[in-house]
Formats: structure tokens, C-alpha cells, sequence
């Protein structure tokens, strides 16, 4: 029997050695050193055996069983090292993604207004866009024969009223509720009857801004608008404002931004070598706009402005159209 | 308002160029439009000297001319008969292209090497003349370019000026900015009438009927005119500033209306019936053919000037046709008159009519110019045009203007335009502007005739922030004022919603409110849409009161580039028609998703399935987050029948989910099956706010699960077989999921099969798996006796 022990061994080493994978080498396992297999068939008569010869038999099995195991042990690994080797990852296939959607240009320009307003404690307002005369025209100082007020440049809606030609009438709605001092922004759609091209369309976006308190002075209003234009065009913006007209302000600027290309390129497409790019209105509100609102113009001062979202927009990422905004071409709107 | 660099300077004097000009007058308001360089056409066109003149020997006509040109004597073929040596001549040297188009080159003419042209009238673009070169005065220094050297290299600027401001509607009137920016003194136009014969009054009989209207009407005879081209300077000027010269008697009242802003008319005095001027309201059946050539139907809200019969001009806007002067014209009667704004504007918009005079009229002419400017005009027809001026000239004045006093505080203006600025300096300026200035606390200001814009001191402050200049106020930067101590959740629940739907792999877009009434009348809500009674264009003339039918164009467009899916969501405002007349439509917030085509962008391993109803159904169950949200069976007109539901939270409505129908993807061209949700965003804002948001113990005791399928009747509501197994055991189910549906060969006809993965949990105690059973068997027992239930 020792012989046959040594003899099994042998086999089942040889034949764990030529096993090709894992299943065979399980099936030679249960074979080998299995409840049934012969090794264990033998090792359950060594009791029978005499005394003499137990301890031989004994010490051959355990090393059979020994020899087997770590057999199967080393091929196991062999078989899963070949494996591992044969499964290489190919890492520069595409992963599973999952789609993360993009936010309209717009609407990433508006959280950013917000949030740089925000900082300079600036709340957000919010005001119809169907608007009425009174608050659209009237209540800003724009008298009734002022020539935005003609049919070619506003919406009139078939029930009465019109469409906001300018975001402007949140300040009278907001002033009109709320005692000074008030300071806010507010950002929406406005509407004008303009043909539509490719640097006009009938709707667009803007941002106003109105803050009013004692002793708010010119300066305040540069101040805002200069830390608006750094956050928004880059650190070295400059800002120059020019005087102009609005009937709901006085004295009236208009303000331009220094041009990305800080008017080197004589044929810059945005500035047209000018060095500056004019980006909106602003000015210290009208005694007549405060009268409308019933608050006390010797009192109160304050400034408001306004701004064109599209036009930011448009030179911020070189956009040369502004009706793709309302397209709503994917294509465009996964590039920002 | 187009002047010219030159022609400014005969009123003020400046040191700077042209393009510092255009700064500085930018910089204190008057908006730059334009620059045309009118010395540009002259570039290569230098003044010469003719040192020697011989015939030339191959040709009997041509002369060899030896020309000084500055840089160097060119020999120069011309063919001229007028020329000679020692003559100071325009040379246009080769590699010039001249006004007329002609390019200069080195050339042989008949054997001889031409460096350079002589130039005639003609080939400069300064007449018709080719009969002989242009001989110029000899004192012009050799070399220095034609431009320069004769007064042609002007300048012509172009500025923008706001409607606050007519009185820049003219040269003076900019020239009084450059006074006021640099003190250099104003210099107004010569006034020199030579009168004679009999008075204005004899020939001619004014009456104003309509004195609200027309406040002063002043008129002067001119007699003996003879009426012809303008001298060659004026036609130049004008040309210049893009006015086509007439005769001399119109060049000179366009002359005076761009030189003093204040708009002039000319009548042939014969042609005026009566010899009669009644400034009075149209008739309703009048007409009147103006200067245009147009045939004009009056009514009586215009304002005309007309003779002892019918209408000559349309007051401050045109004049008539009838009355015009021609070359026939020898008297003629001059208008200057103030006009009420209102009144010419009114005309001129219903006439559709855009003239210089109406422009200066309906922004507010100067009260106080008519007679100056009268005057000045038949200063120039004397000269330039013959004329005996009628002594005297008729001056109607029934509603004399009035000078405001406007009181100006120091302080105040210092303390709105962050200044330091002394009440002299603040006197200054307003002076140099036309102001009358009485020193005092506060200052007495009275502010000219010709700025109708400056009637209160915030009027004042801002002519002196803007000459003391806006760029000199340094920007503050300084946190004060209010906190931001009440924010509106709805701005900050915009932003949450939308970064929610972005992470869950929607595009956003944002698309117009005004959209056509078709597309509503496709989703049935076109009756409560509110309409525009001007409309961009003539079908898209409605209010949006439902988001559906834009992101529906969205995705057609985006399928027609070719896209595998469109997963699109929009959050914007929608409107629905006020139901009484004349308030305002009622706006709400919406939120709509739209999902076609493709769930998955990328092909690789992914899935490739088509998203359909339970893609944007988990979609909306993860934006809407937790809270008690419901979906119930619905008919709805955008959808297909049987694959719709209406949307509650908490029980309140919050809006549907559904396929859109055949008939709609079709109105869109989409193919594909397309999937939709509209919620009202004011109702998620409401549920979110409302939220509460407290801790719960995290539990302490291990939870059992069990699956249990059942068989059903195919159209048992899956929501009601778990809220009943929710009910039979209440407080030990912790989340009932379905994980499989089945329906086929192994069920019964008209039958499903739903599994259900059930996770039971005590709060109080470790659960026992007899417990679990008792649980399940509950639930078993009620779904058996409620749906007829079977244990699959």
C-alpha cells in the first residue's frame, strides 16, 4: 500500500501539473483528495491496520496529501496568474459615461450676475414681463410722445399693456413696495419690435441694477460697474463712462469695457480698434422716477443701470449671431 | 450730425486733431458715428512747380515739363494747351489713383518717360473743366499735398447726438461744447442785413390763428433774387456734410439751419395767395403736395402755414410744392418761426415724413433764434444771391418764451457726483454753456433759450459732471447700505432645479415666449393665450402659456441636425389672457422636460434602448426628490391615449407626463416616440419650501427581506397593490420595490405577474422571521380579498 500511495501521488501531481484551467483542476481536486478518492479510501483503513506498519502509511498519506494539495495550489496560481495576464485591460476605451446636460449660455451668465451681485449685497428681483404703460414708460420719465413709445418699437398686447421694453420696471415695482433703501438686481426677458438679424432680435435678456439709499453718489455707481466689469471680463478691465441719455436717469452715461484684444489689433472685430467696447447704460436715478414712487428726492439718491445679457455673452465666447441663443441648437449650447 | 473738422473751426478754436476732437466731444457726450477723411482722394496729389516747358518732338500737342514736385524735379508729359513754366500745378504723382478713378504710372508717352500727371478740374473730381489744367495760387509752398495745401483735406465727423440735446443739431452748437471744454472763445457767424425798399409789412400779412401751436412765426422779404447755382465753398460744404446743393436761396436756408440749428423755409412770395401767412390747423379735406413731390392728406391736428386759400407747407416739417422757389423766382418771403414739438412731431410721424426741420422742431428748437436767423440767411442772400432785404422783418410773437430759473445747491452737487468743485468752477461751466449764473446759496441759474433739456437741478448737475468729466470721478468701492436680509426661495429654487435636472443629463434651453397660435391650437390652449395687437411677424402672434410645442421645435430641430437623442428641459415663464379687460396676463413659472431617441450618448456597451415613459418618469421622481408624489391615469389633448398621467405632490396638483400623440410629433416632423412632462414650477417651489427637513433616529435593529410575486388582473395599478401592502402592516415595511413584471405564455390571459422585493424592519426590536411571515401573509390575504390576488 505504501507503494500505492507513493504511486498516487505521482499521478495526481503529473496530472494537476497538465490540467488547462480552473474546472479540471477542481474536478482533479474532488478526484484526488475528494471523500472518494482512493487517497482518502486508504487513509480511512490505516485504523484497520496493524500497529507496525500505521505509522509509515500514515506519514506517506499525510505527505500524498500534502504533495497533492500543494500542487493544486501552485497550479491554481499558475492558472490565475496566465489568466491575468491574458486579461489586460485595453484602458483607452471609452468609459460608460453618464451625461452630465449643459446650461444655456443665458442662464450661466445670469447665475453669474447673481452671484457676483450677491457678493456686493445686491438682492434679485423679479417683475412681469406683460408690462403697462405707466410702469413701462410713464413712471421712468418717458413722456407720452417720446419716440420709444412709437408702435414700431414696442409689443402691445390685443387686451392692454404691453411687453417690457426694458427691465427698468422692476425698479418702479420694487420702490414701489419697498421704503428705501432698496438695492437689487433683477434679470429677464425684454421685448422691442425690432427686425430680427444677426445682431438683433425682438427678444432678449437683460440685467438692472438699482441701489438708493442717503449720500449714494456717482462714485458708487462707477465703483459697482468697474467690479462688475473685473468679475465678468477679467481682472484688468477698465471702465469709462460717457455721457449720455435717458429719460430715467440724470446724469445719464453710457459705459464701455476695455476690448479683450486692450486695443491692440487695429481690425478687432468686437472694438473695432477703438480699444473699447460699449456695453450698456447707467446713470444716478431721475428726481422724477423717485417722485412716481413717492419717495423723497432730497432725501434719497441712488443709481441704476442696465445691461444686455446676449452682448456679454456674444463677446465673451466670440459668438457671431444672436439668434442662436433662441435656436436652441444643441451643437451651440454643449459648447459652453 | 454731420460737421466738418474745418468748417467747426470758424466758431471756436481748438488745438486738437481731428481724432482728439472726436475723443474729447465723445467724452462730454456726443457720440462718435462716423469719419470721413475728404483729403484721403487726394493721397499722391501733391503741389509742383512747373520750372521748364518744351514741345515735345514726337507730338505736336504734348509739352515735356520739368516740374518741381518738393522730393525732386519729374519729368512730366502734358498735354495741356494752358500750360507754362513757372506755374503752381496739382501733380499726381505715379502710383496715385484720383477721385475719378484714374491710376498713374511711370510711363513713355511717345518716347519720352512721364513721372507723374498734371491734373485738370475734371480728373481731381472738383468740376467738369477739362479744357486745361489747374493752375493754383503761387504763394503754395512746393511738395505739401494738394489737400493740405487748398482746403479740400477736410474732415467730415459724423456724431450721434441724444435726443435731449437739439441744440447740437448744429455747428454752433458744438462748437459751444468745445468753448465750454476749453474756454477758447465762441465766435458767432456774422449778421450784416442791408436794408432797403419798403418793409416786410407792405408786401406781406402774418396772422397766427393757433398761437399754442406756434409761438412765434417771424418773416422777412428778400426782393430781386436771382436765383442760381450756390458759389462752389457752399455746394462744398454741404456736399460734404451729405446735403445735395438746390439753388442758392434753398443752399443758404439748409446753410442756416446747420450753421445756427434753427430751421428756415423759403416761399416765392408770388405764389402766396393774398400775400397772406395763416399759421392755423389743416382743414380735414386738405391737401397738400409737398417739396417731395407726395400728395399729403391733411387733418386738423396738423399744423400748416397757408396763404389767403389753401396750405403751403406742413408747419416745421416741409414745405409745399406750389410755393417752392424756382429759377422763375425773383421775391421771396423767409420763415423762422418756433414750433410746438408735439404738434410737429405728430404730423410728421402720421406723414411718415423725416426732415431736418422736423427733427430740430420736435425736440425744441431755440425760442429765442427765429429773428437771429432770418437775419443771418438774408444777410447771406444779399451777398450770395443778389437780394434787396425789406427792411424790418415781421416778428409774431403771441406766446413769448419764457427763461427758467433753477436754483443749484453746492453741496448737492458735490455730493451726487462725488466732486470737490467750488461754486465758481460750478458757475463756469454752466456760463460757458449759456447759462446766466447769479452766485448766491443756492445759485440762481438761468438756463438758455436753446436747451429746452435743463429745467431742474439734477438737469444742471449733469452738465457739470459731464464737461468736468465722468472718467475724473474715481469709482468707490465700499460695502454700505442694506443687508440682503429676506431672499425669495424662488431664485434660489430656479437654480436648484435646474442643477438638478443638468446632473441628471438634460440640456437647458431657453426659447421665445412669442410663439404662433398654431402651435397652440395643437396642445388645445390657444384660448387662453394672450395676443399681441402688433406681432413680429403674422402667425407668431401669441403668448406661450405652455412650454410643450417649443421644446416639441427644439427637438426637431435637433433631430433634423441629425441628433440620436434630445434630452431637453426648459424652465421659463408662460402667460394665460387676463379674464378682464385690460389688466395683465397672469405669468407662471413652468418647468418642462422633453426625452427622445437614444437614453444613452455613447454606443459603446451602452444601452441603446429609445427613453420611453419611465425614463422621464424616474427623471421627474428624482428632481422632485422625496415627498409624496403621484401619478394618475390621464387624458390629456397632447398625449397618446393611455400614456398619460396627471403629476400631484402632497396632494396638490403639480402637472402631467406623458407620450406625445401621433398628431402632435407629426405637427414637429418627429418620427420617434417622444416623452414629455410640464409641471408648474410655483407648486415644486412650494412643495420644496414646505419641506421638512428634521433628523430621524438612524434604526438600531436589522431589517428582514422577503420577495413575494403575485399574479393580478393585467390593469391593476401597481401604486395601489403597494399602498395595500403598505396598509396591512403599516409600522413594519420599510420600502416595497417592484423588480420584475412579467406577462406572457406562463400567466393567464389578460393577467400579470409583479414581484415585489419587501424590506420589513421593527424600530423597537430585532425583528423574528415568524413575524416576517405573519407580515407577508397579511399582505397577501389583502391583496387576495381586494385585487384577487395569487401567490405566483
Amino acid at each position: 500500500m505504501l507503494e500505492e500511495v507513493r504511486q498516487l501521488a505521482s499521478v495526481a501531481v503529473a496530472e494537476i501539473e497538465a490540467a488547462q484551467d480552473d474546472k479540471a483542476l477542481e474536478a482533479l481536486r474532488v478526484h484526488h483528495l475528494g471523500r472518494k478518492s482512493r487517497l482518502r479510501q486508504i487513509a480511512r483503513q490505516i485504523g484497520h491496520l496493524p500497529a507496525a506498519e500505521r505509522p509509515a502509511l500514515g506519514e506517506a498519506t499525510g505527505r500524498a496529501q500534502q504533495a497533492i494539495q500543494q500542487a493544486l495550489d501552485d497550479k491554481a496560481l499558475a492558472l490565475r496568474q496566465s489568466a491575468e495576464v491574458a486579461s489586460t485591460l485595453d484602458v483607452t476605451l471609452p468609459g460608460r459615461r453618464p451625461l452630465l446636460g449643459c446650461a444655456h449660455p443665458l442662464s450661466q451668465l445670469t447665475d453669474e450676475l447673481i452671484s457676483i451681485f450677491q457678493g456686493m449685497g445686491f438682492d434679485v428681483a423679479d417683475g412681469p414681463e406683460a408690462e403697462d404703460e405707466y410702469h413701462n414708460f410713464d413712471a421712468l420719465n418717458t413722456p407720452a410722445d417720446h419716440p420709444a413709445r412709437d408702435l414700431h418699437d414696442t409689443f402691445y398686447l390685443a387686451g392692454g399693456g404691453l411687453m417690457r421694453t426694458h427691465t427698468s420696471t422692476v425698479q418702479i415695482r420694487v420702490m414701489e413696495q419697498t421704503p428705501p433703501p432698496v438695492r437689487i438686481i433683477s434679470l429677464g426677458r425684454c421685448y422691442r419690435k425690432e427686425t430680427v438679424d444677426a445682431t438683433h432680435h425682438f427678444a432678449f435678456h437683460q440685467i438692472e441694477g438699482l441701489y438708493v439709499d442717503r449720500g449714494v453718489s456717482f462714485a458708487d455707481l462707477k465703483g459697482t460697474i468697474e467690479a462688475m466689469g473685473r468679475q465678468l471680463m477679467g481682472a484688468e478691465t477698465q471702465v469709462r463712462f460717457r455721457p449720455h441719455f435717458f429719460p430715467f436717469t440724470e446724469p445719464s452715461v453710457e459705459y464701455d469695457f476695455t476690448c479683450i484684444c486692450k486695443g491692440q489689433l487695429a481690425n478687432c472685430s468686437i472694438c473695432k480698434g477703438t480699444g473699447w467696447i460699449e456695453i450698456a447704460g447707467a446713470g444716478m436715478v431721475d428726481p422724477a422716477v423717485f417722485a412716481a414712487v413717492g419717495y423723497d428726492p432730497d432725501e434719497y439718491t441712488g443709481f441704476a443701470f442696465g445691461m444686455g445679457l446676449e452682448r456679454i455673452a456674444m463677446i465673451r465666447h466670440g459668438i457671431d449671431d444672436v439668434r442662436r441663443f433662441l435656436e436652441n441648437d444643441l451643437r451651440f449650447i454643449r459648447q459652453f | 450730425m454731420k460737421i466738418t473738422y474745418n468748417w467747426l473751426k470758424e466758431y471756436v478754436d481748438f488745438a486738437w486733431d481731428w481724432p482728439e476732437l472726436v475723443d474729447r466731444l465723445t467724452m462730454a457726450g456726443l457720440e462718435f458715428e462716423g469719419v470721413e477723411d475728404l483729403g484721403a482722394r487726394y493721397e499722391g496729389v501733391v503741389i509742383g512747380r512747373v520750372n521748364t516747358c518744351c514741345p515735345h518732338e514726337n507730338a505736336d500737342r504734348l509739352t515735356v515739363c520739368q516740374v518741381d514736385v518738393g522730393t525732386g524735379v519729374n519729368t512730366i508729359v502734358c498735354g495741356a494747351p494752358n500750360v507754362a513754366a513757372g506755374q503752381t500745378v496739382a501733380v499726381a504723382l505715379p502710383g496715385t489713383t484720383l477721385p475719378g478713378g484714374m491710376q498713374i504710372k511711370k510711363a513713355k508717352i511717345r518716347g519720352v518717360a512721364s513721372e507723374g500727371m498734371l491734373c485738370a478740374e475734371d480728373e481731381l473730381g472738383l468740376g467738369d473743366n477739362h479744357d486745361g489744367i489747374v493752375v493754383l495760387d503761387e504763394s503754395l509752398p512746393v511738395g505739401i499735398p494738394f489737400a493740405a495745401a487748398t482746403g479740400l483735406g477736410d474732415v467730415v465727423i459724423d456724431f450721434e447726438v441724444t435726443p435731449n440735446r437739439p441744440d447740437c443739431l448744429s455747428l454752433l452748437g458744438i462748437a459751444r461744447e468745445v468753448h465750454a471744454l476749453t474756454g477758447n472763445s465762441l465766435r458767432f457767424p456774422n449778421i450784416q442785413v442791408p436794408e432797403s425798399g419798403p418793409a416786410t409789412a407792405e408786401d406781406v400779412r402774418i396772422d397766427i390763428e393757433a398761437p399754442d401751436d406756434c409761438p412765434r412765426y417771424a418773416g422777412r422779404v428778400v426782393r430781386g433774387v436771382e436765383v442760381g447755382p450756390s458759389p462752389e465753398w457752399l455746394q462744398r460744404r454741404l456736399q460734404a456734410v451729405g446735403q445735395r446743393p438746390i439753388n442758392n436761396i434753398v443752399d443758404i436756408t439748409n446753410y442756416v439751419l446747420l450753421e445756427l440749428g434753427h430751421p428756415l423755409h423759403a416761399f416765392d412770395l408770388h405764389a402766396l395767395d393774398q400775400r397772406r401767412i395763416i399759421v392755423r390747423r389743416a382743414r380735414s379735406s386738405e391737401t397738400l403736395e409737398t417739396l417731395d413731390g407726395t400728395l399729403c392728406q391733411l387733418d386738423e391736428e396738423m399744423l400748416v402755414i397757408a396763404d389767403g386759400t389753401r396750405p403751403q407747407a406742413l408747419a416745421g416739417v416741409m414745405g409745399g410744392a406750389h410755393s417752392e422757389v424756382s429759377t422763375d423766382t425773383t421775391d421771396i418771403l423767409l420763415e423762422s418761426a418756433y414750433f410746438a414739438p408735439s404738434r410737429v412731431r405728430l404730423a410728421r410721424s402720421r406723414l411718415g415724413l423725416f426732415t431736418e426741420a422736423a427733427t430740430r422742431f420736435e425736440r425744441g428748437a431755440d425760442w429765442d433764434a427765429p429773428v437771429r436767423a432770418i437775419d443771418r440767411a438774408a444777410h447771406l442772400i444779399a451777398k450770395l444771391a443778389s437780394g434787396t432785404v425789406a427792411p424790418t422783418p415781421l416778428d409774431v410773437y403771441p406766446r413769448p418764451g419764457q427763461r427758467r430759473q433753477i436754483p443749484l445747491c453746492v453741496e448737492r452737487t458735490n455730493q451726487l457726483l462725488a466732486t470737490e468743485l467750488d461754486s465758481a468752477a460750478i458757475a463756469q461751466t454752466l456760463e460757458r454753456l449759456g447759462c446766466r449764473v447769479e452766485s448766491g446759496q443756492p445759485l440762481v441759474v438761468t438756463a438758455p433759450s436753446f436747451r429746452p433739456d435743463l429745467t431742474r437741478p439734477a438737469d444742471l448737475i449733469e452738465e457739470v459732471g459731464r464737461i468736468y468729466g465722468f472718467d475724473r470721478i474715481e469709482g468707490r468701492q465700499e460695502a454700505s447700505g442694506p443687508w440682503i436680509t429676506r431672499r425669495d426661495p424662488e431664485f434660489t429654487f430656479r437654480q436648484v432645479a435646474r442643477q438638478r435636472l443638468l446632473g441628471l443629463g438634460l440640456d437647458e434651453v431657453v426659447s421665445n415666449t412669442i410663439v404662433e397660435s398654431r402651435w397652440l391650437e395643437l396642445v388645445e390652449a390657444a384660448g387662453r393665450a394672450a395676443r399681441l395687437a402688433n406681432p413680429p411677424t403674422e402667425t407668431q402672434d401669441a403668448l406661450r402659456t405652455t412650454l410643450v410645442p417649443s421644446l416639441l421645435d427644439v427637438a426637431r430641430r435637433n433631430f433634423n441636425q441629425r441628433a440620436a437623442g434630445v434630452a431637453i428641459f426648459e424652465l421659463g415663464k408662460c402667460f394665460v389672457a387676463a379674464a378682464e379687460k385690460g389688466a395683465r396676463p397672469e405669468e407662471n413659472w413652468h418647468l418642462a422636460a422633453l426625452w427622445s431617441g437614444r437614453v444613452s450618448a455613447s454606443p459603446y456597451q451602452a444601452d441603446a434602448r429609445e427613453a420611453d415613459f419611465f425614463d422621464l418618469k424616474g427623471l421627474l421622481e428624482a428632481l422632485v426628490g422625496e415627498g409624496d408624489l403621484r401619478f394618475t391615469s390621464a387624458d390629456r389633448p397632447e398625449c397618446r391615449s393611455g400614456h398619460a398621467a396627471c403629476v400631484s405632490v402632497d396632494g396638490q396638483p403639480l402637472g402631467w407626463l406623458g407620450q406625445a400623440s401621433t398628431d402632435l410629433c407629426a405637427a414637429f416632423d418627429l418620427e420617434r416616440q417622444v416623452h414629455i412632462f410640464e409641471i408648474s414650477f410655483t407648486a415644486l417651489v412650494r412643495h420644496w419650501h414646505g419641506r421638512e427637513r428634521s433628523f430621524t433616529a438612524l434604526p438600531k435593529f436589522p431589517p428582514i427581506e422577503r420577495d413575494l410575486a403575485i399574479v393580478v388582473r393585467a390593469d391593476t395599478a401597481t401604486a395601489e397593490l403597494i399602498a395595500t401592502m403598505r396598509d396591512s402592516v403599516p409600522h413594519l415595511v420599510e420600502s416595497i420595490e417592484v423588480f420584475d413584471l412579467y406577462q406572457g405564455d406562463q400567466i393567464a390571459t389578460g393577467h400579470k405577474s409583479v414581484a415585489f422585493a419587501i424590506r420589513l424592519r421593527d424600530r423597537e426590536q430585532t425583528l423574528q422571521d415568524a413575524q416576517a411571515d405573519a407580515a407577508i401573509s397579511a399582505m397577501l390575504k389583502r391583496l387576495k380579498a381586494r385585487f384577487g390576488a395569487r401567490l405566483r
